[in-house]
């Protein structure tokens, strides 16, 4: 077992009360394996990478219960310094709807080398832009030299989603988080980019979290999956068992809605 | 971006004539004329004699004449001549020119030094005990008149204390001193101004600093930022800081009038020698000419401020940068 949340739970304070978005989540991840999280839109798929990712606190929730479990340690209750030695290392995240997520005053190459240095002190300049070119090759960018030289106002959504996964993958994680990677896109470059991450998890030997509301994308792209509904896992199993033979209501629905 | 320079700079025109109608109009509202100054204290001075320098001055023509004739002249760079000792009024702005800079360059910079950290410190930590020490200190810095706060401090540490001159910007014996001891005679009679003048700014811009950077903590970059495993002052500097300080540029050329203009209070109160104690006696003894003359330089600065702060922005933001 490479990730496991135990009886995850979280809970917004907002103007009109707390909201608990997730409510007693649990779920195993093995190594290797491809991991979806389906649900509807507020189902609290979001709200679990966030708690991974120990970023509950910046927006604005607090984890009320539960243990998120990697390498025999807690990420929940592990110091800030201890834990961000793993973060973009050995976990890593593409958030959903990436438009936002490059800082808009610093030039994207240098945004991306930072992700190689903070985990490499020392590197050297060479080793740097070489690693830094093989992963921009890797997402499948072209035009290397501009697209480093720019500013994120100045590419193209794709461009930028592909700059993120860039960023997820330099330093050869273990564990990749893919928070609905394909929203806003064309049906093209959806595909594109799912059939990228699939093809990086081949090459790469990464466990995926990946986290859509497309049951078809689930289908494709998963061994095992998990139902989301209203914060709680209603129903989790590998892809076959889900599409053949779903146990809940709610997930016959789901399949059905979307065949 | 140099059509864009062009452009800016003849939308200037306008609105420079503008405030200049506006200020003569202010000016020629208020009740009280220049003559009535020279001549009602001075019992030699005959009603006839007073006629004649009405008519020298021109102020008895109509008020849309005299604005027309005092344009023209400047447009010549001609600002006229003082009614009060009759030099030129440019030479009196020019002269008190360099106090003036000396005293406002010098309380921004202790301004930025004290209301940057201290604004990014508050929102970095925020509702800590130095959040809400600054809050406090803050509210009180803002609601302190000028003139109060300057009265206490003077009343403290001069004299009470006696440390610190309470007025002009150097001492009679000024000349005789070493440059060390010039140097620090200076330094002395700066600090209960500047630290006056810089007071009332501060706790505005570092409320200002630490909302912009209490927004800037929860933008979605910061949290790539710390998904990549970068430690809290790696965030803060690297990524936060450039964000949340861009805003400074604007605060700060749009600040360059004062810096001519000069405080009124702060200089009057504490008699320094600048253009905003001109400015001031100007105004009460009605002398047309250095008044208009301190308000164009105003409003050119103005001006002139918001160009420099609009074009440094479009350089330092790469989002609005132009070709
Ligand atoms: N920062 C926040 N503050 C308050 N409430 C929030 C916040 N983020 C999420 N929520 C609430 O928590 C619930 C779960 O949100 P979450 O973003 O996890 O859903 P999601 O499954 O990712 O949805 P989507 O498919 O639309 O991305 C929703 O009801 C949402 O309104
Ligand atoms: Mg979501």
């Amino acid at each position: 077992m490479i990730l496991s949340a135990q009886n995850l739970s979280v809970a917004y304070k907002t103007d009109s009360g707390v909201v608990k978005a997730v409510n007693g989540v649990s779920f195993d991840v093995a190594k290797g394996e491809s991991f979806v999280i389906v649900g509807r839109s507020g189902s609290g798929k979001s709200t679990v990478v966030s708690a991974i990712m120990g970023l509950t606190d910046m927006d604005g929730g607090k984890v009320l219960s539960g243990k998120i479990m990697y390498g025999g340690k807690n990420l929940l209750s592990m110091p800030f310094d201890e834990r961000r030695i793993l973060y973009g290392k050995k976990i890593s995240v593409v958030f959903q709807d990436p438009q936002s997520y490059l800082n808009p005053v610093i030039k994207v190459g240098r945004q991306i080398e930072e992700a190689v240095v903070v985990h490499n002190r020392g590197i050297s300049k060479k080793d740097l832009s070489s690693i830094v070119n093989e992963t921009l090759k890797k997402v499948k960018l072209d035009d290397l030299q501009r697209i480093a030289n720019s500013y994120p106002h100045q590419l193209s959504g794709g461009q930028k989603q592909r700059i993120l996964i860039a960023m997820a993958i330099i330093n050869s994680p273990q564990l990749l988080i893919a928070d609905e990677p394909t929203t806003g896109l064309d049906a093209a470059a959806q595909k594109q980019i799912l059939d990228l991450i699939e093809e990086l998890k081949q090459k790469l030997g990464l466990t995926l979290i990946m986290i859509t509301h497309n049951m078809k994308v689930a289908k494709k792209y998963s061994d095992k999956i998990a139902v989301m509904h209203n914060g709680e896992i209603t129903e989790s199993a590998s892809v076959k068992e889900i599409f053949e033979n779903p146990k809940s209501e709610y997930t016959k629905m789901l399949i059905e809605a979307q065949s | 971006m140099f059509q864009y320079l062009i452009k800016r700079l003849l939308y200037s025109i306008p609105i420079l004539i503008g405030i200049t109608l506006i200020t003569f109009s202010i000016m020629y509202l208020t009740p009280g004329k220049p003559t009535d100054m020279i001549s009602d204290f001075n019992a030699k001075v005959t009603s006839e004699s007073k006629e004649r320098l009405i008519k020298l001055y021109g102020l008895d023509k109509p008020w849309y004449e005299q604005y027309w004739n005092w344009l023209k002249r400047v447009a010549a760079f001609d600002f006229g001549s003082s009614f009060k000792d009759g030099r030129p009024a440019s030479q009196k702005i020019i002269e008190r020119l360099p106090a003036t800079l000396l005293l406002n360059i010098l309380s921004i910079i202790l301004m930025l030094i004290i209301a940057v950290p201290a604004g990014v410190y508050s929102a970095v930590n925020k509702y800590s005990l130095f959040d809400r020490a600054a809050t406090v200190i803050a509210f009180i810095c803002f609601s302190a008149p000028v003139f109060w706060a300057a009265l206490m401090l003077m009343i403290v540490f001069g004299l009470w204390l006696g440390w610190l001159p309470v007025s002009g910007i150097v001492s009679f014996e000024f000349n005789e001193l070493s440059f060390l001891g010039k140097t620090w005679d200076l330094a002395k009679h700066l600090i209960l101004p500047v630290f006056v003048s810089a007071l009332g700014s501060f706790a505005a811009l570092s409320r200002y600093i630490r909302s912009g950077m209490l927004d800037v903590l929860k933008q979605d970059y910061i949290k790539t930022a710390y998904a990549k495993g970068l430690s809290r002052r790696q965030v803060i500097f690297n990524h936060a800081l450039k964000n949340a300080l861009l805003p400074l540029i604007t605060i700060i050329g749009l600040s360059i009038p004062g810096l001519i203009g000069g405080s009124f209070i702060i200089e009057t109160v504490f008699s320094y020698p600048g253009m905003g104690r001109l400015g001031y006696d100007a105004v009460m003894a009605r002398d047309y000419p250095v008044i208009m003359g301190i308000g164009v330089i105003s409003a050119f600065l103005t001006l002139f401020g918001n160009i420099t702060a609009d074009l440094l922005y479009s350089f330092a933001d790469p989002r609005i940068r132009r070709r």
